[in-house]
């Protein structure tokens, strides 16, 4: 085995040999980084706290610096999902349902920070963790519906089946995805209207950068956690194959062994 | 006076929410590479496109 730091990729952006990483992921991760200090500083230190109009946040405006881009990115994260399952469905090809996973799995998480987040700042803001508000309702059921295609994609041994219906259920599931941001504009809810694709944006200088810079981030974040992850999913699967070419392979020599019991395996370790 | 209090409880919700968004994103990618290297030492090198 090869050092970490030894190979064509040695240096500052040196890879593991058996990582996900590659010289690519490593500049982008530093970008990340370097982006996520500056961000800090915005957000927690530099941007003034909200003063404006009787609604105004005060120093709680920071929560939405964070809360904006998971909530963001969970949803960039189900396009891709959706985007990736109607490419399975149409190339059959293992990439697309590789990529559909990871970021499922991505998504889910920047779906449980959204949650999270959101129930911080519902605390402050109503005074209650939970209320069954249409926005929060239907980001909980998308979380549901997610984690449901997580445990559908374990449930299923055969790959192409589980391609196959995941692929489906990818699709289906994003139907949700405009509802939870549609929500808010559709029904009488507690949480806001939405606070930058309105005609009047209610924040703006250092406060609406400091937002945009935190979306642009949460974009990247997501970037960096898909090249791994993807990378990690397509590992599996080739691990998984070559586990099921083993298994065939013994299962052809226990066939040829018994010998005279009869039969024959066929392409699907099937006796005829 | 009340409003240095309501701002401390203020952030004390901005602490909570920073931690828990930048801690699950750090233990997620923790666990996200410590798992491809697991998996990707399972797998000759040819098949680790992204490495070569």
């Amino acid at each position: 085995m090869t050092s970490p730091t030894s190979g064509p990729s040695a240096g500052r952006f040196a890879v593991h040999p058996d990582g996900t990483a590659s010289h690519g992921s490593r500049v982008l991760g530093s970008v990340v980084l370097a982006s996520t200090a500056l961000f800090l500083v915005l957000a927690l230190v530099s941007s003034p706290p909200d003063t404006g109009g009787a609604d105004a946040m005060g120093e709680l405006v920071r929560i939405m610096y964070v809360h904006v881009p998971v909530a963001n990115a969970c949803y960039l994260a189900f396009f891709v999902t959706a985007f990736a399952s109607g490419m399975y469905l149409w190339k059959r090809t293992e990439g697309w349902d590789c990529l559909a996973a990871a970021s499922a799995e991505v998504g889910v998480v920047f779906t449980a920070l959204t949650l999270a987040t959101g129930s911080i700042w519902g605390h402050t803001t109503w005074g209650t963790w939970w209320e069954w508000d249409p926005r929060l309702t239907s980001t909980a059921l998308m979380f549901v519906m997610y984690l449901g295609y997580l445990a559908l994609r374990r449930a299923i041994i055969d790959p192409v089946s589980r391609a196959k219906q995941a692929a489906i259920l990818g699709l289906i599931s994003f139907v949700n995805v405009p509802i939870v941001h549609y929500s808010v504009e559709w029904w009488r809810s507690l949480h806001q209207q939405p606070t930058l694709t309105r005609a009047d944006p209610t924040i703006d200088g250092l406060k609406l950068f400091t937002l945009l810079f935190g979306i642009v981030l949460g974009v990247l974040v997501y970037a960096w956690l898909m090249l791994h992850r993807f990378r990690m999913q397509w590992a599996e699967a080739q691990v998984e194959a070559k586990g099921l070419d083993v298994a065939l392979a013994e299962r052809r020599a226990e066939a040829r062994a018994d010998g005279g019991l009869g039969g024959s395996l066929d392409a699907g370790g099937v006796r005829s | 006076m009340i409003a240095v209090l309501l701002a401390a409880g203020a952030w004390s919700y901005i602490t909570a929410a920073y931690v828990v968004v930048f801690g699950t994103l750090i233990a997620y990618a923790a666990w996200v590479i410590v798992r491809g290297r697991r998996i990707g030492r399972q797998l000759p090198p040819e098949d680790r496109r992204w490495s070569q």
